[in-house]
């Protein structure tokens, strides 16, 4: 009988549109690379209802500072709302190294607001023939 | 069960295409104001701020909401904002659970939540200045990640 409030007071929530967002998939990602540069596919989206410009950077995987040798194509977006477009992420393992992870923050640009509100995600690239 | 359809089709609706494995939203900026017992305190306490965060059901083992340690965006010029202190104290809830400290801390704060919620974040900052403060406007800075 609890959920029933908490219910009622999601759907309200839900329904007042936030004024800025973004979302980010996949948030995980893994896979090989049979060199030393890794690259993956992500979707950037605006799933509400204002045109959204986003910073998209690639950062170590604390998401406290940006990663060295890793680079997105396409680092600043203007989204239209509800719309979505993919990037890509490349970076570079050091050869010495079985595996690197980045981490990419997703970010509106010039939002003036007292929270900046990100969404982050992690990816691994595992370079091949390196025993393991 | 009805309450299960019923919360399924909210899910549902509110997950964006398949692109939204977590969205972060600011709905109220939160206002800060001198503290009316103590002139060397500025405080959210009525004007907090509030996010909405919306995870979905490919977050397989969950969200994690990381609060960073608040920190003073803008500020009158002449303002020794380095002996500022900036703290604050957070409110989670989302159906079926919750997660809050309500003592103010200026460190980095984070929780975890489960597959699929919708996440009701509540802010509240604090601002010590020893030294009181002058007249102008100030505001803190939060970064909310979710990952």
């Amino acid at each position: 009988m609890q959920l029933i409030p908490l219910l009622a007071t999601a759907c309200v929530l839900a329904l007042a549109a936030p004024a800025a967002a973004q979302s980010l998939s996949p948030m995980h990602n893994a896979g090989p690379t049979p060199s030393d540069i890794k690259g993956f596919r992500l979707a950037i989206g605006n799933p509400y209802r204002t045109v959204m410009t986003f910073i998209v950077l690639p950062m170590d995987p604390k998401f406290r500072v940006l990663a060295a040798d890793a680079a997105i194509n396409f680092p600043e977006i203007t989204l239209a709302p509800g719309s979505s477009r993919q990037v890509i992420l490349t970076f570079r393992i050091d050869p010495a190294r079985k595996e690197r992870t980045i981490g990419v923050c997703v970010q509106p640009k010039n939002l003036a607001s007292t929270v900046l509100p990100r969404v982050c995600g992690t990816y691994t690239g595992r370079r091949l023939g390196t025993g393991g | 069960m009805q309450l299960r359809c019923g919360l399924a089709a909210l899910l549902a609706t509110l997950a964006t295409p398949a692109v939204a494995d977590c969205s972060v939203g600011v709905s109220t900026p939160g206002v800060m104001n001198l503290s009316a017992s103590d002139a060397h305190v500025l405080t959210s306490a009525e004007g907090t701020a509030s996010l909405l965060i919306v995870t979905n059901l490919s977050g397989l083992f969950g969200t994690t909401v990381t609060i960073s340690n608040p920190r003073l965006d803008t500020y009158p010029g002449g303002f020794a904002a380095g002996s500022a202190t900036v703290e604050e104290t957070y409110s989670a809830t989302w159906v079926l659970g919750s997660s809050s400290n309500s003592t103010f801390s200026s460190s980095p704060r984070s929780f975890g939540v489960p597959v699929a919620a919708i996440v009701t974040l509540v802010l509240n900052n604090r601002v010590t200045s020893p030294g009181g403060f002058k007249q102008g406007g100030y505001s803190t800075k939060t970064t909310i990640s979710c990952s």
